[in-house]
């Protein structure tokens, strides 16, 4: 389904499927070489043991919706994350079923690689995006108790996990430049870890004062603001800025951190 | 144009009764409701109340994505894992109780394909969350 950031009215956006579950949007970068072309979904349909895909197809004045539906892959039982690299033009995919961690071109997506393995009970992935030299990471939820968030290196130089306490049944995570955002319903809570660990807080419910109930099962961000990078960096601060006002060694904290992680990933790569 | 900020936020969808999109400012700690949707709307849209095998359908949001169109235009994409047919194995097996073989096999693809109910042999209660309003409403401008 979707919904159009305005005030035109929700629409079923393809429908006849039998249990989607994880869902990522392909943009073809303006230079973007083999597989662009257009606005494009990619789902996991764990009923049918299929990674579909559509284009998005409109004239732009409504919600854009699925032409035709075309199997990317026909043999996967349990995809329950989904990811994208644009620059590399990678899918990504954790299987429940095989439990593993997999990759393919979008331009060939039956040469699958093996990112990662063995892992337990995957309920999510997060790409973060190669750029150049620099290495991407694939973050995954790992739902066997204890629960976790970890992170594996593209370039297979090493995994690190990011968070073991505190999570009761994550179901989703997106990547924003310098973050990874997860929605856990089990506890009903909201929250960010910085991507390499160095700082994890609980966004929402707030600490005190008053809080609503909410069981988050898919999240989504913008990716950037017109086209420039380090907006989520600016939203981490901004985000740890309303909360801890009062608490200018954790700015601090937090830069360091950042300073810390991306001299890492220079190393790995 | 949104009156909801794109930056800064984080969308989710709330698998709470009834189904809820909302949206988290990172800046203001605020959760703002966008919409909710019911059975009724989707029916409204030719998504029909039954499964194939004649079972109600429940709903259940689940993935989600933010698409920026550019030119000031965004749409958010999710899923929802109930509202469509559960097992196509169940489809067949269901179909071909009721009719022979070919036939069983024409209508169980065409149901699929279309979404539509086959003749139920036996329903279940509707979860309360089934029914509700069908009017949608833009409240981005109120907590949620």
């Amino acid at each position: 389904m979707g919904q159009r950031l305005d005030d035109t009215p929700m629409d079923v956006v393809v429908s006849g499927l039998s249990s989607p579950e994880a869902l990522v949007v392909w943009k073809p970068l303006s230079s973007a070489g083999a597989g662009a072309g257009g606005l494009r979904l990619y789902w996991s349909d764990v009923g049918a043991n299929r990674i579909d895909t559509c284009f998005l197809e409109g004239t732009g004045d409504t919600l854009l919706k699925c032409g035709e539906v075309r199997a990317v892959r026909s043999d996967v039982p349990a995809v329950t994350g989904l990811g994208l690299d644009p620059g590399s033009q990678t899918l990504y995919w954790a299987d429940s079923n095989q439990m593993r961690l997999q990759s393919a071109p979008l331009t060939d997506p039956t040469a699958d690689t093996t990112v990662f393995e063995p892992l337990r009970l995957p309920t999510a992935i997060a790409v973060q995006p190669m750029e150049g030299k620099i290495s991407g990471a694939v973050f995954f939820i790992d739902q066997a108790t204890p629960a976790t968030l970890s992170k594996v290196w593209i370039n297979g130089s090493g995994t690190r996990e990011l968070m073991g306490g505190g999570l009761s049944q994550p179901r989703a995570a997106v990547y924003q430049l310098g973050a990874c955002y997860l929605a856990d319903p089990g506890t009903g809570s909201l929250l960010v870890v910085e991507e390499q660990g160095a700082y994890t807080s609980v966004l929402y419910p707030p600490a005190e004062g008053p809080r609503m109930a909410i069981r988050p099962r898919g999240i989504a961000m913008r990716d950037d603001v017109d086209g420039r990078p380090g907006t989520a960096y600016g939203a981490l601060d901004s985000a740890a800025a309303h909360s801890h006002a009062a608490e200018p060694w954790l700015l601090l904290a937090l830069a360091v951190g950042w300073l810390g992680g991306q001299r890492y990933r220079y190393t790995l790569a | 144009m949104s009156s909801v900020a794109t930056t800064d936020t984080i969308f989710f969808t709330d698998d709470v009764d009834p189904p809820t999109i909302r949206a988290f400012n990172l800046g203001t700690r605020l959760i703002t409701k966008i919409l909710s949707y019911t059975m009724a709307d989707l029916v409204e849209r030719g998504i029909s109340p039954l499964h194939a095998d004649g079972y109600n359908r429940t709903l259940r949001p689940r993935s989600m994505v933010f698409l920026d169109e550019g030119e000031g235009r965004a749409s958010l994409y999710w899923a929802d894992a109930r509202t469509h047919v559960e097992k196509r194995q169940a489809l067949f097996g269901r179909s071909c109780a009721w009719a022979a073989h070919g036939r069983c096999l024409a209508k169980a693809l065409w149901a699929t394909a279309a979404a539509a109910p086959s003749k139920p042999r036996r329903r279940v209660q509707a979860p309360s969350w089934g029914s509700g309003s069908t009017t949608l409403r833009w409240m981005s401008s109120s907590p949620a």
